[in-house]
């Protein structure tokens, strides 16, 4: 029984160890942003990629990548030709994009943005709800 | 009464044979030390003397047969046992709160899931709400100096207005959001977040130091917020300006 329960308790020790590594691994840090939001509408079969991005008083410069990605299975790929990146100068960024005639499926907007203050910057990502055509 | 001959045969025999043979095959036994029970059997054998004296409703601890115990009898648990079960139980609810990776909160108007870094707010209810930008809010006292710079366009599947407002020293956005597209982060990473109103709305507002802050309200039909670093007051008289457009 000790034997059994020592195991366990590793195990959960382990395991633990494995999220606190991942989250650090995966989260994004919002020392400069204040705000993002990546949405995806559709009209028929086309979508409207619209994402945007606001930094605080010290932020310089916003760039976004927008990603427009069709569910495979359990993957999601980037539909060929829905990779856009645009920037601004200033602490407000807009994006919108479109694409038209797609497929039957399910689709979502990821975008991953930049956010520079000086020579500091962080990334943060943001994925929408998805939305089946 | 008459002797039985095989009798006294037998008696005869058996003694010649203890006296004889007997001894000889226990002389050719070798000579071993008693046995020594491992450390590993001894500790299994004691759990089992244990459980024979704790569990009763087994039928003395050890339970070789099916028969389910009485009711309201109830194997005893040692209080070591107790405690490891606790700090199991405490470990597994911390790992799925960890999983989660969130907290849920709940503000009357909007659906809150924070993160350690920050915040994603959708809106609550939006049932009823237009699905398009059908009417336009904007901000109607607008600080002396300041210029809009970038106001984006409106279609049928716009999810948002959005205004971005600076001049040298000052700077923020307004933005109104369709309720139901409304999926927002907002930075919440050691920036507390409390509720206001805004014409007796509701909302949220979070201080994002330097006297910059976030606020956001839902008028029933749109969500709503602005953000900049012109201080509190300022922000809040900007977003009590909010009137829509009338055609």
């Amino acid at each position: 029984m000790k034997k059994r329960i020592g195991i366990l308790f590793a195990v959960v020790m382990a395991v633990t160890m494995l999220c606190g590594i991942s989250v650090y691994a995966v989260e994004a840090r919002y020392i400069y942003a204040t705000s993002a939001t990546s949405t995806l509408t559709k009209q028929n079969s086309s979508v409207t990629c619209t994402s945007t991005a606001q930094g605080n008083s010290t932020v310089t410069k916003i760039a976004a990548t927008q990603y427009l990605e069709k569910k495979d299975g359990d993957n999601w790929e980037v539909v060929k030709g829905c990779k856009w990146s645009s920037s601004t100068e200033s602490a407000y960024l807009y994006a919108s994009n479109s694409k038209s005639s797609l497929g039957s499926g399910t689709y979502r907007l990821r975008t991953v943005f930049t956010v520079y203050s000086g020579t500091s910057s962080e990334t943060i990502e943001k994925t929408s709800s998805e939305v089946t055509i | 009464m008459r002797n039985d001959p095989s009798a006294d045969f037998n008696a005869a025999f058996k003694a010649a044979f203890d006296s004889t043979v007997s001894s000889r095959i226990i002389e050719t036994v070798p000579k071993v030390p008693d046995h020594e029970f491992s450390r590993r059997y001894r500790r299994k054998m004691r759990k089992l003397e244990r459980r024979s004296l704790y569990a009763p409703a087994y039928g003395g601890g050890i339970r070789f047969d099916k028969v389910p115990p009485e009711k309201g009898s109830f194997k005893k648990v040692s209080l070591k046992k107790l405690f490891t079960y606790a700090l199991i139980a405490a470990i597994l609810a911390a790992l799925t709160a960890l999983s989660v990776g969130a907290a849920r909160d709940l503000y009357k108007k909007f659906f809150m899931t924070s993160f350690d870094t920050h915040t994603v707010v959708k809106s609550a209810d939006f049932e009823n709400a237009p699905e398009t930008i059908e009417d336009v809010y904007v901000i109607t006292k607008l600080p002396e100096g300041i210029k809009l710079v970038f106001e984006n366009e409106i279609s049928e599947t716009t999810p948002e207005a959005v205004h971005f407002y600076q001049n040298d020293t000052y700077q923020f956005s307004f933005a109104q959001y369709v309720k139901c597209y409304h999926d927002i982060n907002v930075n919440t990473e050691n920036n507390p977040m409390s509720n206001i109103e805004i014409n007796g709305y509701d909302g949220y507002i979070i201080d994002l130091g330097n006297d910059e802050y976030y606020i956001s309200w839902d008028n029933g039909e749109y969500i709503f917020d602005i953000s900049g670093n012109i201080g509190k007051n300022a922000l809040i008289e900007l977003a009590e300006s909010v009137q829509k457009v009338e055609n």
